[in-house]
């Protein structure tokens, strides 16, 4: 299981956006979507991440009536937030791939 | 009830018969005349009334927190009261906590256990607060904050002052020093610990403002005792001064007002963009 990090606190901000763009999405679906996805996260480390994006116009927000009591917010990937998210996949694959070659460097073959 | 919950009504009844106390004092020293009786008794009903209207703004569950297990309910009112004690505005304490409420719900429902969901209900509401602007910038909130405690504490005050004799000029009503000294405590010192978000949950916090104002007397007491000779003792504990002595400085006073609240709103505004434009967040209309 991948560990809460603040490395994976910043990896999630993307991850959040990429489950988003699919469909509308409730805080606690994005909990059980990131942890089907191998992300052992929980409320606490999720919300305040949505709390950000939609604050920096990345995540639109909508209220539902919800069966459990409360409306629900919904959230949904403006255009604002799916170029981020562009952006964020094209770093990602040049960093994994960066990342990926030093770690699979043996001895005696670093420059 | 628990701890938390029975420590709040305690409190809040405290602070109620120290005011019924403070009053019936004055009543028996010099029978009020005039404006000043409808004044007390506005005083005396805030007083009685402030116990219920606790309980029903802090204590009583409304409908669908009740929906809550006592571990979900107790980390839920750790997060509302944090966030409440924040400088956000008003519509978006309220958004938060709503999402909050819903999110523990569904993570009830979903069978996990509140530990699980919320470990540091403290930290996770200063997690969503640090989405609203860093936290040093938040803190300097306090200081336009305080300033405007100041000015309400001070026309407030002299006004007070004023309806025990109508007679006077407004103008004319001076206050004491150590009386306006105790506002600048209120101000800069209580309410920013009691708006701390570290410290809301801790049982003795409710006790604060009571205690500061007995702290306070006690160690101007204290003070007399120790230097009844001392010119700035005197000055401190028996001066008094025209804060507002002419309409002009009451332009001045009342024109803080507007400005305080703009610089108040500026340390926000850079936080979250278009969130003074748009009111509520929630339900922007967006094209895919």
């Amino acid at each position: 299981m991948v560990t809460d990090t603040q490395l994976i606190k910043g990896l999630l901000e993307g991850c959040i956006l990429g489950l988003a763009r699919h469909d509308d999405v409730y805080g606690y679906r994005m909990v059980e979507m990131l942890g089907a996805r191998g992300f052992d996260v929980n409320e606490a480390t999720v919300y305040p991440i949505l709390v950000r994006l939609e604050n920096r116009g990345f995540l639109s927000a909508e209220m539902r009536p919800s069966a459990i009591g409360p409306a629900r917010k919904y959230y949904r990937l403006t255009s604002q937030g799916r170029v981020y998210l562009e952006e964020f996949m094209a770093l990602w694959l040049r960093t994994r791939d960066v990342v990926d070659r030093i770690l699979a460097e043996r001895e005696g073959e670093v420059t | 009830m628990n701890t938390r919950q029975w420590a709040i009504l305690a409190n809040a009844a405290v602070l109620a018969v120290l005011v019924l106390a403070g009053l019936a004092a004055v009543l028996l020293a010099q029978p009020p005349e005039g404006p000043l009786v409808a004044l007390y008794a506005v005083l005396a009903g805030v007083s009685v009334l402030s116990v219920p209207v606790v309980y029903l703004l802090k204590i009583r569950p409304r409908r669908s927190e009740a929906l809550l297990r006592d571990d979900f309910a107790r980390r839920f009112a750790l997060i509302r009261d944090s966030i409440a004690a924040s400088n956000l505005a008003a519509g978006t304490k309220r958004e938060i906590a709503g999402d909050c409420l819903e999110l523990l719900l569904s993570a009830q429902q979903g069978g996990r256990s509140a530990e699980d969901a919320i470990p540091d209900p403290v930290a996770f509401a200063e997690d969503i607060l640090d989405a609203y602007g860093r936290r040093s910038l938040r803190a300097w909130q306090a200081v336009p904050r305080g300033l405007l405690y100041l000015v309400f504490f001070v026309l407030g005050t002299q006004t007070l002052l004023w309806l025990e004799d109508t007679q006077q000029s407004w103008f004319a009503v001076p206050i004491d020093l150590g009386m306006f000294l105790f506002f600048v405590l209120i101000a800069f010192v209580l309410v920013p610990i009691l708006r701390l978000p570290r410290l809301q949950g801790r049982i003795w916090l409710y006790s604060l403002p009571v205690l500061t104002g007995l702290l306070f007397i006690g160690f101007a007491e204290l003070m007399r005792w120790l230097a009844p000779d001392s010119g700035f003792v005197r000055l401190v504990l028996d001066g008094a001064a025209g804060f507002v002595p002419t309409p002009g400085a009451l332009m001045a006073w009342l024109g803080a007002i507007p400005l305080l609240l703009l610089v108040r709103w500026a340390f926000l505004r850079p936080a979250v963009p278009g969130l003074w434009n748009r009111g509520s967040r929630t339900d922007r209309k967006e094209t895919r």
